[in-house]
C-alpha cells in the first residue's frame, strides 16, 4: 500500500511507524475509547479484544438510536419479523412516522409493498396505512390505503389513541379524528398478518413501547409484528458481536477488568466533554468523517485511504469491508449476520488486522 | 511427550467398566502403556476418579436467539471479578468465553448447540469459534421451512428430500438435523395457537406427523449417525404426555431422539389439573428401543427460555418472569426468548423438577437417557453438579422434596424411587452414550486411540456436587487445561460436522429458490470456513456404515 496512507500529525509515515505510535498513545492513556463508525464482525472482535486488554471502552456513533431500541426490548419486550418473511406474508402494513422510505430507500421493493404476499392464504393487494408524516412518501404513491397526517412530536399521542381504539377503549378525540383512527383500527384487527414499520429516529422509547403494546394487543386475536428502520445496521453488527463476547451491548467499559455496561457512563461524547477520555480510537472501515466533537481528544483514526482526518494524531488506512476484503455484517433482510465477498479485493489491511497489529505492538505490561 | 495419570480409579463403561491403574497420554491421544518407556510427566491421581471428558448433547450456548437473551437480561449477568490476563473475557457473564471455561471446569469437553436455523448458522459458528477449549457442534433445524413443506405438499420423492436435507446440513456445517414443533412455527404465522401431531399446516396441507416422518427417513437415508433430534408438539402443556407417547408410536421403530422429554411428561390429575405422568412415559421409552431421550431437567432459580418453537414461546410469554420477552418471526424459523424463574415454592415448577428426576430414574438404560437441563430452558448448565448429586442420592432427593409444597409429592412418584446412579452409570450417560449417539468414535471413552479428553475428579462421597463442579484435572486433546477447578489457558476447540454424500441435483433449484424468494444468493446457508476466525476449526465425523 502507498506510504502516504498513514500519517502522524499529518506527516506521511510508514505503516509500522503509525501502528507503533498508535500503540504508544493507547498505552499511555488512562481511558482509551474505541469509537466505531463502521466495522464488520472481524473488526468488532478485534476492537473489543483490544478494549478489554487496555481497560478501555467500546462505543458506536449510532449507539443512541440502537440503545433506544434495546431499551424497549429490555424493559418491555418486542415482536420482530424479518423483511423476507413480511414480504411473503404481510397483508396489512402500518407505517409510523415520517421519512421511512428515505431512511430505507429500498423499502418498497424489499418488502414487496406493491406485490401480493405469496404465502398468504388468499393473496390480495396489501393494505398500506400511514400514521404520521406529511404524506410525502412519494415512493409509496398509489399504494397507500389511508393516511393520518401528524408531525413527529404528535406521534406518541396518536399511537396511544390508536392503541385505545384497537382495544375499543374510550378516547378523548374529536369525532372526525376518532372515526379516522377507528377505521385504521378496524383494518388492523382484520389483518391476517400485519406489519408495523417505525424508526427510533422519530419515536422516543415510550412511543416505541406504546407501539409494541399495540402489537401485543393485536396478537391476542391475529398475527402482527414489527420492523425497525433507521438505527444503523452497523451498530447492530457491533452490538451482536459485543453480545456474545461480553454479554452486553455497546457503551461497555473494561476499566475494572470485567465488562460493565452503562449507556450514560460510557457515552463517548460525555467522556470527551468531561475530560475522562484521553484518547479516541476512531474505527471506520467505510467512508465516514468523525464528528467534530471527537477532535477535542487525541485521535487515532482508522479510515479508508484518501479520507484525510485533519485533526488525527495518528491516521492509519484500512480497507473497506465488503470491498477490499470479504466481510460478515448484520443484514437487515434476514435480521442476521451474513457473509459477503469482496467486490474489489485488494491488499489493504482490514481494520481487524490493523487493530491486531496495534495489540501486538503494546508492551506486555499493557496486558 | 508421554504423560501418565498414575493410580486413578478409571471409570470407562465403553471399555468394560472400571479399573484402578495408570492411563497414558501421548500427544492428543490416549495410548496403551508403552513398554520400556518412562513417562515424561506423571500426575499422581491415586484415589481420584478418572473419566473421559463429558459430552453435552443439548445445550443452547450460541446463536442469534441466545444472544438476544444476553441483551434482554443484562440484570442477570453482571460482572463481578476481573479476568486474568491470559483468559480475556472469561469472567464476562454469559459470554462465549465464560461458557467454554465453565464447561471445562466441570470436565465437559464437547457440547452440542441443538437449535440453529439455517439463516443463523453463520452467527452460531462465529459464537462457537469464540467459545474456547471445548469442542462444539450444531444441529441444523428444518421442518418449518417453506422449501421442505412445499416439497412435502407436492409429494416429492424421498431422494429429493434427502438431497435437500443433505444440502442444508452440509452448507450450514451441522452435525445432525433437528426438528422443532414440526410445522407449528409456520402454523403460528397463520395464527394457530396450538398445534399437535395430526394438525395440518395451513397453506401446505401437511401434518406434523408427515414432516417428522420425512425428516426421520432423510436422516437415515443420508447415513447421518445422530438420529433426527425432535422437539415435539405441545411442549409444556398439562396432558401432553399423550403427544409424547403418540410420537414414540409414530416413529414405528425408526431411530428418533426426543429432546427435553421432561417438558412432555405432564398429566392432568389433581385439583390443579397438573401432575406428573413421567412414570408411564418412562415405561413407553423403556419399551421402544429405537428411541433415545434427553431429560431437560428443571432446577430452581432465574434463567431464560429460548426456543425456535415460537408458538410455544408466545404462549409462554404470558407467564414471563420478569414480564418481558422477544417473539421473532424469522425466515422459516425465528425464535422466542422468554425469561423465567423456577421456584421451589411454586407447585407447577416443583412438579416439573420431580418429573425430570422420575424420567432419569425410571428409564432403566443409561445408554438411552441423556443428561441435560436443556440449558438454559430448564436450568443453566452450571446446575449440573447439583443434578448429578441428586441422581446419586435418594436421601438428598428426599431432603429437597421435603422443602416443597406437600401436594408435589402427591402428584409424582419421586418419593418412592430408591434408585441411585452409580459412577459407572453417570459415566455412561454423560460420556459413553453421547459419543455413541453422535458418532464420535474417539470420544467418550478412555481406550487407546481415543482423543485425550479426560476429566479427573476428587472422589468426594459426601459432596458429589463439589466433586463435579471443580474437576481436579481436565485434559483437552492431551493438553492440561484445568487444574484444581481453575482454567489455566485457552485453546481453540473444534466444530464437528457430518458431510453425507448425496446427489446434487437439488442445488440448482435451491439457488433459483433463494434468488426468487430471498432475493439473495444461497450463500445465506453456505458457511465459508475461511470467513471464520479459525478456518481449520471443522472436523468431520464419520457417517453410519
Amino acid at each position: 500500500m502507498p506510504q502516504s496512507a498513514c500519517f502522524i500529525d499529518a506527516r506521511a509515515v510508514s505503516r509500522a511507524e503509525a501502528v507503533r505510535s498508535a500503540a504508544a498513545l493507547i498505552e499511555a492513556s488512562r481511558l482509551p475509547v474505541f469509537l466505531v463508525r463502521a466495522c464488520d464482525v472481524a473488526g468488532a472482535r478485534a476492537a473489543i479484544r483490544l478494549a478489554e486488554r487496555v481497560g478501555g471502552i467500546i462505543d458506536h456513533v449510532d449507539a443512541e438510536a440502537a440503545l433506544r431500541e434495546l431499551d424497549v426490548m429490555r424493559s418491555f419486550g418486542k415482536f420482530i419479523v424479518t423483511p423476507n418473511e413480511s414480504r411473503q406474508r404481510a397483508d396489512t402494513v402500518l407505517l409510523v412516522g415520517a421519512g421511512l422510505t428515505k431512511l430505507w430507500p429500498e423499502m418498497v421493493g424489499r418488502l414487496g409493498l406493491g406485490e401480493l404476499p405469496r404465502l398468504a392464504l388468499q393473496p390480495e393487494r396489501r393494505r398500506i396505512l400511514c400514521l404520521g408524516g406529511d404524506g410525502d412518501e412519494t415512493s409509496l404513491s398509489g399504494l397507500v390505503d389511508q393516511t393520518i397526517k401528524a408531525p413527529d412530536e404528535a406521534l406518541p399521542g396518536v399511537v396511544a389513541a390508536l392503541r385505545a381504539c384497537v382495544a375499543k377503549r374510550r378516547v378523548g378525540l374529536s369525532a372526525s379524528h376518532k372515526s379516522a383512527l377507528d377505521t385504521i383500527a378496524e383494518k388492523l384487527r382484520a389483518a391476517q398478518y400485519g406489519l408495523v414499520i417505525y424508526s427510533p429516529l422519530s419515536l422516543d422509547v415510550l412511543a416505541i413501547e406504546m407501539l409494541m403494546g399495540l402489537v401485543v394487543d393485536l396478537n391476542k386475536t391475529t398475527r402482527f409484528s414489527t420492523l425497525s428502520v433507521g438505527a444503523s445496521g452497523n451498530a447492530e453488527t457491533l452490538m451482536q458481536t459485543a453480545g456474545w463476547m461480553t454479554g452486553f451491548p455497546v457503551r461497555t467499559g473494561f476499566g475494572r477488568g470485567f465488562p460493565e455496561h452503562d449507556p450514560w457512563r460510557f457515552d463517548t461524547a460525555r467522556l470527551i466533554e468531561s475530560g475522562e477520555a484521553d484518547v479516541v480510537i476512531w474505527i471506520a472501515s467505510a467512508a465516514a468523517e468523525p464528528p467534530s466533537w471527537v477532535s477535542r481528544c487525541p485521535l487515532v483514526a482508522l479510515t479508508l485511504p484518501g479520507s484525510a482526518v485533519a485533526q488525527a494524531k495518528v491516521q492509519i488506512a484500512v480497507g473497506r469491508h465488503g470491498h477490499d476484503h470479504d466481510t460478515i455484517e448484520f443484514v437487515r433482510d434476514v435480521q442476521a449476520l451474513a457473509w459477503r465477498a469482496a467486490s474489489g479485493a485488494s491488499d489493504l489491511p482490514s481494520a481487524a488486522a490493523t487493530l491486531d497489529e496495534i495489540a501486538t505492538s503494546l508492551s506486555r505490561e499493557a496486558a | 511427550m508421554l504423560t501418565c495419570l498414575r493410580g486413578g480409579r478409571i471409570i470407562d463403561p465403553a471399555n468394560g467398566g472400571e479399573r484402578v491403574g495408570d492411563l497414558f497420554i501421548e500427544g492428543e491421544r490416549i495410548v496403551a502403556e508403552p513398554l520400556g518407556r518412562k513417562a515424561d510427566q506423571i500426575y499422581d491421581v491415586t484415589g481420584k476418579i478418572v473419566m473421559a471428558g463429558g459430552i453435552d448433547i443439548h445445550s443452547h450456548i450460541a446463536g442469534g436467539n441466545v444472544n438476544t437473551g444476553r441483551l434482554l437480561l443484562p440484570e442477570l449477568h453482571p460482572g463481578q471479578t476481573p479476568a486474568s490476563a491470559n483468559l480475556p473475557l472469561s469472567s464476562a457473564g454469559w459470554s462465549t468465553f465464560e461458557t467454554g471455561c465453565l464447561y471445562a471446569k466441570m470436565g465437559f469437553t464437547t457440547v452440542v448447540e441443538p437449535a440453529v436455523s439455517p439463516h443463523h448458522a453463520l452467527h452460531a459458528h462465529l459464537e462457537l469459534a469464540d467459545t474456547p477449549i471445548i469442542d462444539k457442534a450444531i444441529l441444523t433445524v428444518l421442518g418449518n421451512d417453506d422449501f421442505l413443506l412445499s416439497m412435502l405438499r407436492e409429494r416429492e420423492t424421498p431422494t429429493a428430500i434427502a438431497q435437500y436435507v443433505g444440502t442444508m446440513l452440509v452448507g450450514t456445517r451441522g452435525l445432525g438435523i433437528k426438528c422443532i414443533n414440526a410445522g407449528g412455527a409456520t402454523a403460528f404465522k397463520y395464527n394457530a395457537r396450538a398445534f399437535s401431531l395430526d394438525d395440518v399446516v395451513p397453506h401446505y396441507g401437511v401434518t406434523s406427523r408427515t414432516i417428522v416422518e420425512a425428516l426421520q427417513r432423510a436422516v437415515v437415508d443420508l447415513k447421518i449417525t445422530h438420529p433426527l433430534h425432535l422437539h415435539m408438539n405441545n411442549l409444556g402443556i398439562a396432558g401432553n404426555v399423550d403427544t409424547a407417547i403418540a410420537t414414540i408410536e409414530a416413529a414405528r421403530g425408526m431411530p428418533l431422539h426426543l429432546a427435553h422429554l421432561q417438558f412432555y411428561s405432564y398429566g392432568t390429575e389433581g385439583k390443579r389439573g397438573f401432575s406428573s405422568a413421567a412414570a408411564p412415559l418412562a415405561e413407553a421409552v423403556n419399551g421402544a428401543k429405537n428411541i433415545t431421550v434427553d431429560v431437560g431437567q428443571v432446577m430452581f432459580g432465574p434463567t431464560f427460555t429460548v426456543s425456535l418453537d415460537v408458538l410455544r414461546q408466545y404462549n409462554g410469554s404470558q407467564n414471563a418472569r420478569p414480564r418481558k420477552s422477544v417473539i421473532f418471526d424469522g425466515d422459516a424459523n425465528g425464535g422466542g426468548i422468554v425469561p423465567y424463574d423456577y421456584r421451589r415454592s411454586d407447585f407447577y415448577n416443583a412438579v416439573q423438577w420431580a418429573c425430570g428426576l422420575e424420567l432419569f430414574l425410571l428409564i432403566d438404560n443409561p445408554w438411552r437417557v441423556f443428561f441435560t437441563t436443556d440449558h438454559p430452558n430448564g436450568a443453566p448448565f452450571t446446575t449440573y453438579p447439583d443434578l448429578l448429586a441428586l441422581l446419586m442420592s435418594r436421601d438428598l432427593r428426599a431432603q429437597w422434596l421435603a422443602e416443597m409444597p406437600r401436594s408435589v409429592a402427591e402428584m409424582t412418584t419421586l418419593g418412592s424411587i430408591g434408585r441411585e446412579y452409580s459412577l459407572q452409570e453417570i459415566a455412561t450417560m454423560t460420556r459413553a452414550a453421547p459419543a455413541k449417539l453422535l458418532g464420535l468414535g474417539d470420544r467418550g471413552h478412555l481406550g487407546s486411540g481415543a482423543r485425550a479428553d479426560i476429566a479427573v475428579y476428587d472422589n468426594n462421597n459426601d459432596n458429589r456436587a463439589a466433586m463435579f463442579r471443580d474437576a481436579h484435572l481436565v485434559f483437552k486433546d492431551g493438553d492440561l487445561v484445568v487444574r484444581h477447578g481453575q482454567v489455566t489457558h485457552y485453546r481453540a476447540g473444534r466444530t464437528l460436522e457430518s458431510r453425507p454424500d448425496f446427489g446434487h441435483a437439488i442445488e440448482r433449484r435451491l439457488d433459483d429458490y433463494y434468488e426468487e424468494v430471498y432475493r439473495a444468493p444461497r450463500d445465506l446457508v453456505t458457511i465459508h470456513a475461511e470467513a471464520l476466525p479459525h478456518a481449520d476449526m471443522f472436523e468431520e465425523v464419520s457417517l453410519r456404515p
